[in-house]
This record gives C-alpha cells, structure tokens and sequence, in this order.
C-alpha cells in the first residue's frame, strides 16, 4: 500500500509542482545570492569557515524547512478539507501510510534540492568535504523526520489549505532568517539569538554544521528535533483519530 | 442472519446533538434505507458503523466487528461511498481504481469492473474533469473494487439530474443482486420506496419507525384518501362507513379520509346507491406521509 500511495502521490507532484518547487527552488535561488555576495573565503563571522560551508548546510535544512512547513501542510490539510483522507480511510487505506508517502515524497524533493545545492557548493564555491559523513546523514534524516512530522500535526490542526498555507508560511519565515539562513548566528543580536534559540529549525542547523565541520554530535540539537518530533507526532496521532 | 446491530447510538459535536439514541438491525442481502431529513444524523450514524466516527456511547457490531476497535480490519470488508469526499483533482480514473483495489485479494480485473461502471472510456480522465453522475459512477467502482460483504451508499444520488438517478438506481440493484447487503442513506423518499427492502426513519438523531415501505405506509399512521365528483348530493353518510375518518366537499367535488381498505369500502358504498362517478380516485400515502404523520414536520421543510 505504501508503494502505491508513494508512487501516485510523486505522480500527482509532477503533475501539480507549483508549491514543492517552491521548496526547492526558494533556498536554492537565496543560496546562490548569498554565496555570490560572500566570496569563498573563511571569516570569522561564519565561525571560521568558508560562507559555503555555513550556508549549504543551513539551506539543506531550509528546503527541510519548507518542504515541511509548507508543502506538506498545503497538501495535507486540503486531502483532509476535501474529505480525500476520510475517502481513502473508509476503504481501509489508514491514514499513516498516506503520511508515510507524503513524508517520503518530501525526502525525496529534500535529497534531490540538497544535492544541488552541495553541487553548486562544490563546483564554485569552496564548500568542504563533510568532517563525519554519518553524522550528517542522520542530522539530515532526523530534521526531515521532525519537520515532516511538524508539517502534519498542523495539517491536522488547521482547518484548511488556505490557513495552512498562511500558518505555514509564517513559520517558515518566522524561523529561516533567524536560524541559519540570514546573517551568521555570530552578528545577530542577542533578542534575535534567544528567539532563534526557542524554535527547532537552529537545532537542524547545528546539527548539520557541526557534523559538516568537526564531525562532532550536536548532542542537544538531536535531543531538541527528538522532542518536537515526539511532541508533533503525538499531536498528529490524537487530531487524525477522525479525518 | 443479522450483519450491522446497533443499540443505543449515541453522538454528539461539542454541545450538539448529532445522534441521539439509534437502534437498528440490517439483514443480509437487503437494501436498508436510512430515511429522514438534512441533519437528522443519518451520516454520523454510518460514519459510527464504518468506524469513520468514535461513538460516545451505544453498542455497535458490524460483520461481528466493533468498528472503533476493529476498524481497520472491518473495513477491508466493507465498500463505501461517503457523502462529502473527493480525490485528489489530477488523480485519473484508471489510477483511482488500481490504488484502491487491494492486490491478490481475487477482485475482479480493473478493466472488467471499469467497463461493467461505464468507465472505460473515462480511463485516462482527471477527477477534476469528471461530472456528477460520473464521479457517482466512480465511487461506486471505487466502493465496490474489493467484492465488499457490505456497501455503504450516502446520499449517492444528491445533485444528479432524473436520468442519471434512475441509472444510479438500476446500479444500486445490481449491487444487491451480486449478493452484498447495501445500507442506503438518503432523503428522497421515493428513492427510498423504490429501492429499500427495509427503511429506518430517522428524525433528530432517533429512529422513528422501522419497518418494509409498504409496512411502514399501511400502519394507518398516514391515512388514505379517495376522492370523486358527486355534484348536488349529501355526502354526509359516508362517515357512517367502517374506517372513514373524515368527509369534505368542496364544491361538487367529495375527498374521504380514512384507514384501511378505504378505496373497495367507500365504492362498494357508492355502487350499492347507483352512483358511479367517472372520476373516482385513490390517493395512496407514500414515505412522505408516513414521515409527516409520524414527525408532524415536513421531509422538505
């Protein structure tokens, strides 16, 4: 059941792209602004390395970010407005493996948009070998887990697309500019750095950078994306009893 | 053999009531009605019995299963057709049916059941694309992909033009006749007349009366009425008849209401006086009267 709901949901994305290429192309287009701007040199202000080493990783969970604050929202709250989840519920198909595919969908967009960003890191702009391989793998698995898991719990909360759209939007912004993707952590102001710090997607950030650098776990980044994907999914588990 | 009992079904939204105590029995191999108007928890009641809604009290089993605990199991044995539902737009016919159509379970070919609903030719189509009556035409296919035991239809002919009802009707039979049991909810009485074996009448979250069509109409609830043209003569004794309820005249024209074999009784009663109107006319009570006597509301209302 899962491959089917995986392969007919990647069929009805290409059919319908508007918002996944969103995802994808929205930290893409920012990524290569910014690494234009920034040259390839180390600066301090980026903690020492290249601007391609911080901001790759941060815009790798950027397209995390959108992908599930965004997307998946849209997509989700208009099945769940629309009486499509109820519809393949009442013919046994539960809801999780329709969240599963959706999920791994995303990952797929997500790894695709990631490897074009580290492409065009790699080629123009100095961007590192990553320190430990592993530890990025699974800082970049487990942000894809908690934002998707996040995406679904407000699509089970919000009543429509629309309201997703906006909620989802607000988030993703609200959390972007300040956890990685704007200025480095090191220039913002200390109001800006305690806000950043209540939201998960610095975490994400953190995890991946310190893996890419040193090699190092990011011990309380990993248990901060567990918690929010813990908390998100019991959300989503209590609010799609009904659909 | 009884395949859905329920007993005391209860549901409510916040502070309202959407199901207040329902009880009811469905047979194997028959159409059962849910007969009453919008809002009268027809759908919550359905919804309960394919485990689609927690119930918040009330024993419910259907096929032998409790829907909320065993939903997932129960209802790979049921088909249903939802009232408010839809696809993803750019979904196409022919990938609706393969994405619901549960592999090696021995169904019929895609292709047999595609041609055997009229969807052959609509195959490739988007369900944006799709109208009415063949979006009906493809929850049905979509319902019935699995060979379920038993098939829910909700208001499966609402916003369908005449012709594309009575199709819809002929389509509903042909379910029953390959063995399944249907429950049907709807507010067309006439649909509910012409289909359902058994109906439950439904008002504010209760059933009513429970019984066939024409059981229901002949509990006298709902009387009979026969009416001729009689000019100049009093009518008045008419009312001395077995079963008269009640003699008007309106001009030259006599309406009498009453129960029972109204219609032989009150000719017999003419004839035996030499009269012979050529307009004599019985007016049987349908669904609707039964509804209006029982409720003292209006179905249309």
């Amino acid at each position: 059941m899962l491959a089917k709901l995986t392969w007919t949901e990647i069929k009805l994305g290409l059919r319908e792209p508007t918002v996944a290429v969103f995802a994808l192309a929205f930290p893409l287009i920012l990524l290569y602004l910014l690494l234009n701007s920034f040259g390839t040199l180390p600066d301090p202000d980026f903690g020492g390395v290249s601007p391609a080493d911080w901001y790759v990783p941060a815009y790798a969970i950027g397209s995390i970010a959108a992908t599930g604050l965004i997307a998946i929202p849209v997509h989700l709250a208009a099945y769940r407005e629309r009486g499509v989840l109820r519809r393949l519920r009442a013919s046994g198909i539960a809801a999780w493996p329709v969240l599963a595919a959706q999920t791994l969908v995303a990952a797929l967009i997500v790894t695709v948009g990631s490897a074009v960003m580290v492409a065009l890191g790699d080629a123009s702009y100095e961007l590192s070998t990553p320190a430990s391989p592993v530890v990025v793998a699974a800082g970049f698995l487990l942000a894809t887990a908690t934002f998707c898991a996040v995406g679904v719990a407000l699509a089970s909360l919000l009543p429509t697309a629309r309201a997703a759209q906006v909620v989802g939007l607000l988030l993703f912004f609200a959390m972007f500019f300040i956890s990685g993707g704007g200025p480095p952590e090191a220039i913002l102001p200390d109001g800006v750095k305690a806000v950043a710090g209540a939201l998960p997607m610095a975490y994400s950030v953190d995890v991946l950078q310190r893996g890419w650098w040193t090699g190092d776990w990011d011990v309380t980044g990993l248990v901060v994306q567990a918690a929010v994907l813990v908390a998100a999914t019991a959300v989503a588990i209590w609010r799609l009893r009904e659909v | 053999m009884t395949v859905i009992e329920v007993a005391g079904l209860h549901r409510s939204y916040g502070d309202q009531v959407a199901v207040e105590d329902v009880g009811l029995e469905v047979r194997a191999g028959e159409i059962f009605g849910l007969l009453g108007p919008n809002g009268a928890g027809k759908t919550t009641t359905v919804e309960c019995l394919q485990g689609l809604r927690r119930r918040d009290r009330g024993q419910v089993r259907v096929l032998g299963l409790d829907p909320e605990r065993d939903g997932d199991r129960l209802r790979r044995r049921i088909g249903a057709q939802l009232q408010s539902s839809a696809l993803p737009d750019r979904l196409r016919v022919g990938e609706a049916l393969w994405l619901f159509a549960r592999d090696g379970d021995g169904g019929a070919p895609l292709d047999q059941l595609g041609r055997r609903w009229g969807l052959e030719r609509l195959w490739r189509r988007p369900f944006a694309k799709l109208s009415g009556g063949e979006q009906q035409r493809l929850f049905i296919a979509l319902a019935l992909v699995n060979r379920p035991e038993l098939v829910f239809f909700d208001e499966l002919t609402t916003g369908l033009d005449p012709q594309a009802r009575r199709a819809t009707w002929d389509l509903v039979c042909r379910v029953r006749d390959d063995g399944a049991t249907v429950v049907l909810v709807t507010h067309f009485m006439e649909e509910a007349e012409l289909l359902c074996d058994r109906v439950a009448i439904v008002d504010q979250g209760r059933v009513v009366a429970t019984g066939t069509p024409s059981e229901l109409i002949g509990r006298g609830d709902a009387g009979q009425r026969v009416s001729f043209t009689w000019p100049g003569a009093d009518a008045a004794w008419l009312s001395q008849l077995e079963g008269v309820e009640r003699v008007t005249r309106r001009a030259d024209a006599v309406e009498v209401a009453g129960g029972g074999p109204l219609a032989v009784r009150v000719a017999a009663a003419l004839a035996g006086r030499g009269v012979a109107p050529a307009d004599f006319r019985t007016h049987h009570p349908d669904l609707e009267d039964v509804f209006l006597a029982l409720t003292g509301r209006d179905l249309r209302a």
